[in-house]
């Protein structure tokens, strides 16, 4: 594909056709992506999978599985969520009823992690979860909670690293093939469809996690990402961000103060 | 001697003690500048060190040579030095410098360690380093610090020694005045004017030493002010902005600006005591703040024209005195600029002050350009780190999906291997079920071929012996004939009649013979069929010739009726139909003794028919079938009476299949029988045949249809579940076609627009399903006519095409959209969609209003494309109107001319023989109670006539017709969208606010109360359900994102309960899309709110939807 090649008009169909709006993605990603993608369904550029998307609405669908990146695992970056259990938690519980915004859940292994962990720490009755993506097939796996067996040694062993209480496999059931986590984890999470880059702050919430979201994202986008977060959060509320994002260059930062930086944990002031 | 020397001597006493005392008081301001000096050296060196640091720590991750600059230009060790002679008078203060230099130097070593070219450090071991150094670097601010602080008391205390010394001074000269007031009496005036003049010296110094200290201070301390300032971690835009106001303060400039280094020159960045207005540039070297930049010194202007800058207070304005332009230099560089206008003139001590401050204010700024410079390197850093990232997840998905992939590959080729063994396993018991049926096939071959042989056998045996038969027969028949005609009279008569008895009987044998043959031939396949051109008349002529004598011999009367066939020509086996002819004849004069035989012809759908009626012995019904065999008649007395071999018929049958024809025979014992035989005009196809099926069955026409064909043959049918298919490409017609069958529809296809606007107006199908390109007219040029033709625009549409013109063909009314290639669940679904808008029979409404101008404007309001309105004026015509038809809504006044109008309602009800519509009461008569009860028992809604009545009536038919607004004719919606009543329409209603956010709860609870509604608050779906069911509510607040039950399933379950059907509901929602708000309104929101809330716009909505006098 013509590395030069527009990709406003494919952008722009997918924004008045499909409701998706990508235009504010960090260029060089989207571009591989929807090159991917165009691959996938059998059409040599932009433009063509443009015109095939016209012609096959369904196929939209895949397409935004293959542009989203939807990858994740439990447990992530386990320094994190030591952080996130033995400092993050504790403060948290101070809230009467904090309210926690998983923004960009994918398939939701973040959400089950998270969920782990407040329960583990007593947290879990009083604590919501709004759980939200872009991505409905995404969501969709997500509320399953069924992941493949051949990553659950992996799971196990981030889970331990995290400072987890005791053996993952008490919160999951498998079978030969996959492992479907307990739905008490999900009971107080809410599933959603919502987009940070067209869609406004739902709730006051007390902690945000948004992981390896903004890494897509331009960065006016991820300042308007960054705005609503500053918007959602209470003052003292966290942000919890990826091993590469940082709020440092937006112009939100002055919302922030540093929490943890090594771990990339920020408190709204 | 001695009085005169004593005041000599007190003098001299007193001037030693007051310059020791102005000795000690100028010591002691110069410690406190001391003090000053130390600080800002203090500040210089933390700066500097800093600059090293976010220097060194930006090189790191960015490795741009660019950002060592910093580094490189700052000079910290020599700040250091200049501190160490500084602070020399206090050993503590020595020893914590002494400590920072050795930090400093331990750092240093460290940075240089890394920057030393020959140093090929890992990068990620050198930011661990940087990490150390960050620590070593927080000891040394710690030092830095104590240093400041130790500094600030020492010059807290110094100050205090210094008002300390002022004060002991003063008491000093006031001692020395009561000594010389003492010691005035002893002295002569000159000596006193002396001393006077002495002491004033004196005190004008004191006095002028004591300013100069002032002023130092005062100088010195906006120094440290402006330091303060401009701590910290800023831009080069907030150094100037911060310094300008604290440079503005101190010197108690007026005005100000400040400017900072652009591309171009130097733009303004910030104001003090003016509100800058758009950008100001000034060229470098241009204006004032140019020049002064050029000289890299403060410049001044004085004596400014009177308009040279107004300066506006609240009492008037006025003109600066005096401006000055303060350069920022660093390194003798210029990097930013203050202007300050004052309306005074400027004393000394501010010129001065602004001298000094020239350079920290320089060093700040540059600080603040490295600063930003390594700001945009870092974050170009960062942007490069995301997209390593983002690269890396990418990389794990596509790995993820290789593994997947691979694992899919292993599973599928072991299901293929498996597969590979069944198949396997299948084909050998296919091979071995092929070798069986070929055994089979070869077995059935061989007696077909046996059964073949058999026949031909037979035949030839037949043709043979007949042949063989024939050849001896013809002898004996020869000279049977001789005999009989006994030329030479030697025979007596009864031996003639002998010979004549062999003849006779060599005849028939000869007869039975033929027709034996022939009958052989049909069966063998061997009789062939030799078409030629002949008319009824040439056919039949020569048949009826041979017979005449026959009949004649037995006194029967033989007659011939070509009737209307004897023009008609004729393509037939002329032989073979004679031969049948001949059969029916010789059988029917054979069987007749008396009357007549007839032979008649006529054509009937393209047959000829002939029929041969005689008025013979006839015979049995049940028997019409017998004779038709072989060897068989009527029965077996009956051969011998008449004689014959009873294959004629049988023979004729076939020969008459054989022409594409039939023989048939009706007949009754006593009343003589009719034969008819068939055969076609025009003798068609087989030339040749195996009657192996001998009822020939009448093809009808092929099954494929024409495109342009409707399938369905009668068009009258309106009933019948019709789907039109408006389509050119035969093949998907066909493939649309077998769909709707499928789908339990009879379809009709049309090859071209004018066709399928035909069908669609005769048919009017349930739906059509129309292609965009068709060969006469576009697609959408068809779907405009149909919906522009008032009998069949209610018709849905669906379009489908290979080129998408979804928005426009669904702006013009089409029901749905798909793209070719189409799939078979597109299809299906589409179908099965357009059935879901089937029974979009017009809506049709029952107004009954007296006054026929209220009549014309509620028909007006209410005008919709799928809704037929019929507006009468009286009850009878009302009550005539739904004998008539049904109606999906009726609204009624009350005040009729002939019945009341709840007179009329209540017959409506009582007639059970009337479809009784949902009734909207619209009146202008104010109601009792008992009317409103009464009413209301046959009326859901009560619509008081007034000025807001039409938007309510406008409501209340929506809701019965279940029309979204949307559908609604533009400028209806709007009225409908208008903010209706104002606070008092909800002062004292319900609102339920469903939502689990505290904060717009109680954003929503104070502005909804302050309006004066009544706020019932859920906290999720299931609340609020249990709500609604305890507590009338006149509107819902629902927010869609909820924990336990969400609010699109919390509207789809109120809904389904039919008491909250007309419940107004607003949806709020987080989601900025149209999509979200379709599936609101689809889960049964009335209307939708994006968050944030703006609550005037909710109040509107609210105000739109809460309906005014309801009772809730």
């Amino acid at each position: 594909m013509d590395p030069s090649e527009d990709l406003g008009p494919l952008l722009a169909y997918m924004r008045s056709r499909f409701h998706y709006d990508f235009t504010g993605y960090a260029e060089a990603s989207l571009r591989r992506r929807i090159v991917r993608a165009a691959e996938k369904l059998g059409c040599a550029d932009a433009g063509a999978l443009h015109e095939r998307l016209s012609r096959e609405p369904a196929l939209f669908d895949r397409v935004l599985n293959e542009v989203t990146v939807p990858v994740s695992e439990l447990f992530r970056d386990p320094a994190f969520f030591r952080i996130l259990r033995e400092r993050v938690v504790p403060y948290l519980a101070t809230f009467p009823f904090p309210r926690i915004w998983v923004a960009g859940c994918s398939t939701g292994e973040e959400v089950y992690s998270l969920s782990i962990v407040l329960r583990e720490e007593g947290l879990s009755s009083r604590a919501l979860i709004y759980a939200t993506d872009i991505n409905p097939r995404a969501l969709q796996m997500a509320e399953a909670g069924i992941y493949d067996i051949g990553r659950m040694a992996a799971f196990s062993r981030q889970y331990q690293a995290s400072g987890g209480r005791g053996s993952l496999s008490r919160y999951y059931h498998a079978n030969e093939s996959a492992a479907v986590f307990d739905r008490s984890l999900r009971e107080r999470v809410v599933f959603a469809d919502h987009s940070l880059a067209t869609d406004g702050v739902f709730a006051e919430v007390q902690m945000v996690l948004c992981r390896n979201v903004l890494i897509y994202f331009g960065r006016e986008l991820q300042d308007r990402a960054f705005g609503l977060f500053a918007d959602a959060l209470c003052p003292l509320g966290f942000l919890g961000l990826g091993q590469r994002e940082t709020v440092q260059f937006s112009p939100n930062r002055t919302s922030f103060r540093e929490f943890e930086e090594e771990t990339r944990w920020y408190q709204r002031i | 001697m001695i009085s005169l020397w004593t005041p000599v001597l007190l003098l001299l006493l007193g001037g030693g003690l007051l310059a020791l005392q102005i000795n000690r008081m100028m010591e002691d301001a110069d410690w406190l500048e001391h003090s000053q000096v130390v600080i800002a050296t203090t500040y210089d060196v933390q700066r500097q060190i800093i600059d090293q640091e976010t220097s060194l720590r930006g090189y790191l991750l960015t490795e741009a040579d660019l950002v060592l600059e910093a580094f490189h230009a700052a000079r910290p060790r020599e700040a250091i030095e200049r501190l160490r002679a500084l602070v020399g008078d206090s050993a503590e203060q020595t020893a914590s410098v002494e400590a920072l230099l050795r930090s400093y130097e331990r750092w240093l070593q460290i940075a240089s360690a890394i920057l030393a070219p020959a140093a090929d450090l890992e990068r990620l071991g050198a930011l661990e380093e940087l990490e150390r150094r960050k620590s070593r670097m927080d000891t040394i601010r710690v030092v830095l610090g104590e240093i400041i602080d130790r500094e600030t008391e020492l010059r807290a205390t110094r100050s205090a020694a210094s008002v300390a010394s002022v004060r002991s001074t003063r008491i000093a000269v006031l001692s020395v005045f009561v000594v010389l007031a003492g010691a005035l009496a002893f002295l002569t005036r000159t000596q006193l004017v002396a001393i006077a003049r002495t002491y004033g010296d004196a005190l004008a110094g004191e006095q002028a030493i004591r300013a100069k200290v002032e002023d130092q201070d005062w100088s010195a301390a906006g120094v440290i002010e402006l330091g303060e300032a401009m701590q910290g971690e800023l831009d080069v835009d907030e150094v100037v902005t911060r310094a300008l106001h604290s440079v503005a303060k101190r010197t108690g400039a007026e005005v100000g600006a400040a400017f900072a280094s652009s591309a171009t020159g130097w733009s303004l960045r910030a104001g003090h005591g003016f509100a800058p207005q758009g950008t100001l540039e000034f060229a470098r070297g241009d204006g004032l703040v140019g020049r002064s930049a050029n000289a890299a010194a403060v410049m001044w202007l004085s004596d400014l024209p009177h308009d040279y800058l107004r300066v506006r207070s609240g009492l008037g304005e006025t003109g600066p005195r005096e401006v000055v332009a303060l350069p920022a230099v660093a390194d003798g560089r210029v990097v930013a600029a203050l202007e300050l206008g004052f309306l005074h003139e400027v004393p000394e001590r501010v010129r001065q002050f602004l001298q000094r401050v020239s350079e920290p204010f320089g060093a700040a700024v540059r600080s603040a350009e490295y600063r930003e410079r390594l700001r945009s390197l870092l974050e170009q850093e960062q942007k490069q780190s995301e997209e390593l990232q983002a690269q890396q997840e990418e990389l794990r998905v596509a790995n993820e999906e290789l593994e997947q992939q691979g694992e899919e590959l292993r599973g599928a080729h072991t299901q293929l291997e498996e597969r590979q063994q069944a198949l396997e396993e299948a084909n050998a018991g296919l091979e071995a079920q092929t070798l069986e049926l070929r055994r089979a096939e070869r077995e059935i071959t061989a007696k077909a071929e046996e059964l073949g042989q058999a026949s031909r056998y037979k035949s030839e045996f037949l043709a043979n012996m007949s042949h063989e038969l024939r050849t001896p027969l013809n002898s004996t028949l020869i000279l049977a004939k001789l005999l009989a005609d006994n030329e030479p009279g030697t025979l007596s008569d009864e031996q003639v009649r002998f010979a004549q008895t062999i003849y006779q009987a060599g005849n028939d044998l000869l007869a039975l013979i033929n027709d034996i043959l022939d009958l052989s031939k049909i069966e063998a396949g061997r009789m062939e069929v030799r078409p030629s051109q002949t008319n009824v008349v040439a056919l039949l002529d020569p048949v009826m010739r041979t017979f005449d004598p026959l009949a004649t011999d037995k006194g029967l009367r033989l007659r011939i009726d070509y009737g209307e066939a004897r023009e008609v020509p004729l393509v037939t086996d002329v032989q073979r139909v004679q031969q049948i002819v001949k059969n029916l004849l010789s059988n029917a004069v054979k069987f007749t003794d008396l009357g007549q035989v007839t032979v008649s012809t006529a054509v009937v759908d393209d047959r000829l028919v002939i029929t041969v009626t005689d008025t013979g012995i006839g015979f049995a019904p049940e028997q019409g079938e017998l004779i038709f065999e072989a060897f068989r008649q009527a029965d077996g007395t009956t051969r011998r009476k008449h004689g014959g071999t009873g294959l004629g018929l049988a023979i004729s049958r076939d020969f008459a299949r054989l022409l594409g024809g039939d023989v048939t025979a009706e007949s009754a014992p006593g009343r003589g029988s009719v034969f008819r035989m068939f055969i076609p005009l025009t003798h068609v196809g087989r030339t040749e045949t195996a009657l192996a099926s001998p009822v020939a069955r009448p093809l009808r026409p092929a099954a494929a249809r024409s495109p342009a064909t409707p399938t369905s043959s009668n068009g009258q049918h309106r009933d019948a579940r019709h789907l039109l298919i408006i389509e050119d490409d035969v093949a998907f017609a066909g493939i649309l076609d077998g769909l709707a069958r499928e789908l339990g529809y009879e379809s009709a296809i049309a090859g071209t627009a004018a066709l399928g606007l035909e069908l669609a107006e005769t048919l009017l199908p349930r739906a059509i399903l129309l292609d965009v390109r068709l060969p006469d007219h576009s697609g959408l040029g068809v779907l405009d006519a149909l919906k522009h033709h008032p009998a069949t625009r209610h018709i849905p549409v669906h379009m489908i095409s290979a080129v998408d013109h979804s928005e426009q063909a669904l702006a013009m009314g089409a029901a749905g959209y798909i793209t070719k290639p189409v799939s078979r669940d597109d299809l299906v679904s589409a179908v099965r969609k357009l059935e879901t808008f089937a029974p979009a029979r017009r809506r049709r409404l029952l107004v009954v209003e007296d006054d026929a101008t209220q009549r014309e404007a509620v028909t007006k309001l209410l005008e919709g494309p799928d809704l037929e309105i019929l507006a009468v004026g009286t009850a009878g015509e009302a009550l005539a109107a739904l004998r008539e038809a049904t109606f999906d809504c009726m609204v009624t006044d009350l005040g009729l001319p002939d019945v009341p109008g709840a007179d009329l309602l209540q017959t409506i009800a009582d007639d059970q023989t009337l479809a009784f519509p949902p009734v909207i009461v619209y009146t202008g008569r104010e109601l009792d109670e008992a009317e409103e009860a009464r009413l209301r028992a046959l009326s859901p809604s009560i619509v008081v006539k007034g000025a807001r009545s039409p938007e309510r009536l406008l409501d209340e038919v929506t809701l019965f017709l279940h029309r979204v607004e949307s559908q609604l004719p533009p400028e209806r919606q709007h009225m409908l969208r208008r903010a209706r009543d104002q606070e008092d329409s909800l002062v004292g209603r319900k609102v339920l606010i469903v939502e689990d956010d505290v904060r717009n709860v109680f954003a929503l609870t104070s502005a909804l109360e302050a309006k004066g509604l009544r706020v019932l608050i859920a906290r999720n779906g299931r609340e609020a359900i249990e709500t609604l069911e305890r507590e009338p509510v006149a509107l819902v607040l629902m927010d869609v994102m909820m924990p336990e039950m969400d609010g699109i399933e919390a509207m789809q379950r109120i809904r389904a309960n039919r008491r909250f059907a007309k419940l107004p509901i607003i949806a709020l929602t987080a989601k900025a899309m149209p999509d979200d708000r379709e599936r609101c309104l689809t889960a049964g929101a009335n209307d939708y709110i994006a968050k944030p809330l703006h609550v005037d716009r909710l109040l509107s909505l609210i105000r739109v939807w809460i309906q005014p006098g309801a009772i809730t």
